[in-house]
């Protein structure tokens, strides 16, 4: 007999977002709805919106599964603005899958990060990519934002983004956690669920979204990011699957020993 | 417009080439020639079976391949894996044909990946086959779906048991065109690329690997090619291996390369 797929589609748009956690910048997302044993657990597919003085830019551009209203929170944060970059933190279909439409929508904007492979993906389109290495600094006019090394990742071709303004870390497909939550808690920052996310959802959430953290040491990831703290101020950490975290340094030593007790297990 | 190779009994080869140039993150730094994209299609008496749909790059003739063979039968794809030289066609085939069994085994639903431009066309809901099950349901009892070995993202591998080939999806990929009229398939070692060669482009998209716990790794390796007889190694791009000779001897040089580097020589003991 034919099984359909689990993955049970997208969940209910939340109007809350795109919210506003930090002066211009924005939290977009659109959650899918998947059971996990009795339950039907919603998770996130988060992406970002920073706005500067002169330029605007998204960070990742949501799933193909919330296009519809994708498209109300882009102008709802845009606000009449128009989008001049868009920043894939790498080429999986969950991070980039709505590049197309978008580069349609917004015919000036440009697609600017690690962008190899991208001339075999969107042959029509290469003269609207531009190359990114860690260290480069993108100008917004009153603030500006940097491109870093991912230090934790699946595809090596990722980046992470980090804004000096307002301190926020754009890191993809770290400190991810999913979390039951109910329509209406989908725009909720991991420090205002009624349950804070659990060593465990981080566990559940990484290993398998980064499978290979089955079969290497953690330790040195974890001191990366310890580094990683101590070198930058980051007030906010926005990560793809999951939600806004304000707590950062609690949150850091949940998901460091999330991966730690992968291996354990 | 690419190429239609029969691969075995009624598996067949749709291949594009791109030429080198840097531009492409797991093909590794220094490498040259020409890359082959393959789309494989199977077929049986009631189904089309088409693994993985491929890039826009490799649509026309993917398109063409899958009108030319599908003769009136139901059209199935198979998604290993959700990265765009897989699935990025997938809309477009959504598109072109009517009622498309689509079927992974991966936790993405691949009707949560694509954009639709022409939504007119009705399909069936998408279907989930485990790992370790086969594809009986669609027409092909003969085709399992496997957890890989080795994988970055929610990944299946799948092997046809009837003619024995392991369709590899991102892993065994490493063995480039000189020129564009070189073979597509190789079926003999002779000029077959250096264990090297294997690594770097192994590495260069599984870069985790040289972390990783090489006795767990080396465990679930054997684990899974010492139960599998496999005369066809069948990647999503880079040359088809064929004969049970060639592809014994070719994953013997990728686990030697990957898993025992230190005693294949190709990482420095201090």
């Amino acid at each position: 007999m034919i099984k359909p797929h689990f993955a049970l589609g997208a969940a209910p748009a939340d109007e809350r977002l795109p919210r506003e956690f930090a002066p211009q910048t924005f939290w977009l997302s659109g959650c899918s709805r998947q059971p996990v044993g009795e339950e039907i657990l919603h998770s996130h597919s988060s992406f970002y919106m920073v706005c500067g003085s002169s330029k605007t830019a998204i960070i990742d551009t949501g799933s193909s599964r919330d296009w519809v209203d994708i498209q109300r929170q882009l102008r709802e944060a845009l606000n009449g603005r128009t989008l001049d970059y868009i920043i894939p933190s790498h080429p999986e279909m969950p991070h980039m899958g709505n590049l197309e439409p978008l580069l349609e929508l917004f015919p000036k904007a440009k697609v600017l990060g690690d962008i190899r492979n991208y001339h075999l993906y969107f042959p029509d389109m290469d003269d609207r990519f531009e190359m990114r290495h860690p260290g480069d600094i993108l100008d917004l006019g009153n603030r500006k934002i940097e491109f870093i090394e991912a230090i934790i990742h699946d595809l090596p071709n990722s980046l992470w983004v980090y804004d000096h303004k307002e301190q926020v870390l754009f890191s993809c497909d770290a400190y991810c956690y999913t979390h039951e939550h109910e329509p209406g808690q989908c725009a909720m920052l991991a420090e205002e669920l009624p349950d804070e996310p659990t060593v465990a959802d981080t566990s559940f959430v990484t290993s398998r979204a980064l499978a290979w953290t089955q079969v290497v040491d953690s330790e040195p990831f974890c001191k990366a990011l310890d580094e990683l703290l101590e070198a930058r101020p980051i007030k906010f950490i926005a990560p793809t699957h999951g939600g806004v975290i304000t707590d950062v340094r609690r949150m850091t030593t949940l998901f460091q020993e999330g991966m730690r007790q992968i291996r354990e297990r | 417009m690419g190429n239609v190779i029969k691969i075995a009994e009624d598996v067949s080869a749709v291949v594009d080439l791109v030429e080198i140039d840097g531009r492409v993150s797991w093909v590794p730094a220094g490498a040259t020639g020409y890359e082959p994209y393959n789309t494989y299609l199977i077929e049986s008496d009631e189904a089309l079976l088409v693994v993985d749909p491929g890039m826009p790059a490799h649509w026309k003739s993917v398109h063409a391949a899958i009108s030319d063979q599908l003769r009136g039968r139901r059209l199935v794809v198979f998604n290993t894996r959700s990265e765009l030289e897989c699935i990025a066609n997938l809309g477009r085939l959504l598109d072109s044909f009517d009622t498309v069994q689509t079927v992974t085994s991966c936790p993405l639903n691949p009707f949560d990946l694509v954009h639709r431009r022409e939504p007119g066309r009705m399909h069936p809901p998408s279907a989930y086959v485990g790992f370790r099950e086969t594809l009986a349901d669609f027409g092909f009892p003969h085709l399992h779906s496997f957890r890989p070995v080795i994988k970055m993202l929610g990944t299946s591998w799948l092997y046809d048991a009837r003619g024995k080939v392991l369709f590899s999806t991102d892993c065994f990929g490493g063995d480039y065109l000189s020129g564009p009229d070189d073979a597509l398939v190789r079926d003999t070692l002779k000029g077959a690329p250096p264990p090297e060669r294997l690594r770097a482009a192994m590495l260069a998209k599984f870069d985790w690997l040289e972390q990783a716990d090489m006795p767990i790794m080396r465990k679930l390796w054997d684990g899974f090619f010492d139960d599998l007889d496999i005369h066809v190694l069948a990647p999503t791009h880079g040359r088809i291996q064929s004969g049970a000779d060639v592809v014994g001897t070719v994953l013997a040089s990728y686990r030697s390369a990957l898993l025992e580097p230190e005693d294949a020589g190709l990482v420095n003991v201090s």
